[in-house]
């Protein structure tokens, strides 16, 4: 058998019937990212007006004749760093493979896996794999030797790096036992020290396991 | 949410039914073997093409979702923090997979050999490869799914084939009597 004929026969390998879970979770991504779309464009006219407004009352405020920058932001990628939502103490119970101390006000813990674990709003209905709108603790690989990049943070006086993308905000933290990354989606307000707090509240137990590779 | 189903939902869902695990295929042979990023872009595409379908289902969905993906996986590879990975040599026998999630694609994949020689190609080379050989596209079908010329699709197909055939040492004897079909590219 030649090559190109060996590459067909990769086309011809039988296909795994797709069950009626993944597309409804196909549909649910699409419906939910275009829902986001539509918001995004409705907020956006508003959004242009209100940043004309504030930097006209900015400008007429600043001292002098000159115009001063300024920013109310200090965290990561310009995130709003007010604390709009508390942490509280969690109470419920708790997960297979993660303790958590504490969790921003009105989540729950929605599930988890060997290797991870999902916070949620309550009520949500989403299922449990898909990480909009909530909270990722994932344990990563012992081979994950690099951070990456973005703002240094202390994680129990371990190191850690908060780094943004498109507004949902990654703490990876290593106390050289365990490595972990922090996904908290975009308009979850939490501050870079609120999420820090928050990792400081999570202890990895014996029922994690950390994926190879 | 409303549950209720659109005509947008039903003719996706239908097409999702019948070419998500293509898609899937697909990916994985572009994706280096790699079932979890074949499964993210397969995902991306269908997001994106949910989002445009009542545009899309005007035209040949399925050259549509090849040109996202495929665009989809080179932005993958455009990403620092991938071009800083370590690559090595020599490419596993399999990949580690999650069957839940995965749904045994790679496991369908019967010449593990020739999927490890696909990745070693240079990711444009392969996905020159994949689409012309595998997918049994002809040249302008995938010169449009890579985004180039005809004159790029021959001849990165062309020597892709022959670095398939470096990998996999074939004998000399097949590679010339190969040469000739490769030059009908």
């Amino acid at each position: 058998m030649n090559i190109s004929e060996r590459l067909a026969n990769l086309h011809a390998s039988p296909i795994p019937v797709v069950t009626d879970e993944i597309i409804r979770e196909d549909l649910w991504r699409g419906r939910m990212a275009l829902k986001r779309s539509r918001l995004r464009r409705g907020v956006g006219g508003l959004g242009f007006a209100f940043v004309v407004a504030a930097s006209v009352t900015l400008m007429v405020r600043a001292p002098g004749s000159g115009f001063e920058h300024r920013t109310t932001n200090d965290g990561v990628g310009g995130a709003q760093q007010s604390e709009a939502v508390r942490l509280v103490a969690y109470a419920g119970k708790q997960l297979p493979g993660f303790k958590v101390d504490r969790v921003p006000e009105g989540f729950v813990l929605q599930g988890s896996t060997s290797s991870s674990l999902v916070l949620a709003r309550q009520g949500e209905q989403s299922p449990v794999q898909f990480f909009v709108d909530k909270i990722l603790v994932s344990l990563q690989s012992a081979d994950v030797e690099s951070l990456g990049d973005g703002v240094d943070v202390t994680v129990k006086g371990s190191p850690g790096v908060i780094s943004q993308n498109e507004g949902t905000r990654m703490l990876q933290c290593n106390d050289g036992k365990n490595s972990l990354l922090i996904q908290v989606w975009s308009g979850i307000e939490l501050t870079d020290s609120q999420i820090v707090s928050f990792a400081e509240g999570i202890s990895v137990t014996s029922e994690a396991i950390a994926p190879a590779g | 949410m409303n549950d209720a189903m659109s005509a947008r939902d039903i003719e996706y869902e239908n097409f999702v039914r019948l070419r998500r695990a293509a898609m899937l295929r697909s990916a994985m042979l572009l994706a280096d073997g790699d079932l979890h990023l074949a499964e993210d872009l397969v995902q991306v595409t269908l997001i994106r093409l949910y989002m445009k379908w009542p545009r899309v289902r005007k035209m040949n969905v399925d050259a549509y979702a090849r040109r996202v993906l495929v665009n989809n996986l080179m932005d993958h590879y455009r990403k620092p923090s991938v071009r800083r990975e370590c690559r090595v040599s020599d490419v596993p026998d399999s990949t580690a997979t999650s069957p839940d999630l995965l749904s045994g694609v790679g496991d369908s994949v019967e010449d593990q050999p020739i999927v490890s020689a696909l990745a070693k190609l240079p990711p444009r080379m392969r996905a020159a490869v994949v689409l012309r050989y595998v997918e049994g596209l002809d040249v302008e079908e995938t010169a449009h799914a890579l985004g180039c010329s005809a004159g790029t699709v021959k001849s990165q197909a062309s020597r892709g084939l022959e670095k398939l055939r470096g990998h996999l040492e074939i004998p000399s004897g097949e590679r010339a009597g190969c040469a000739n079909s490769a030059s009908s590219v």
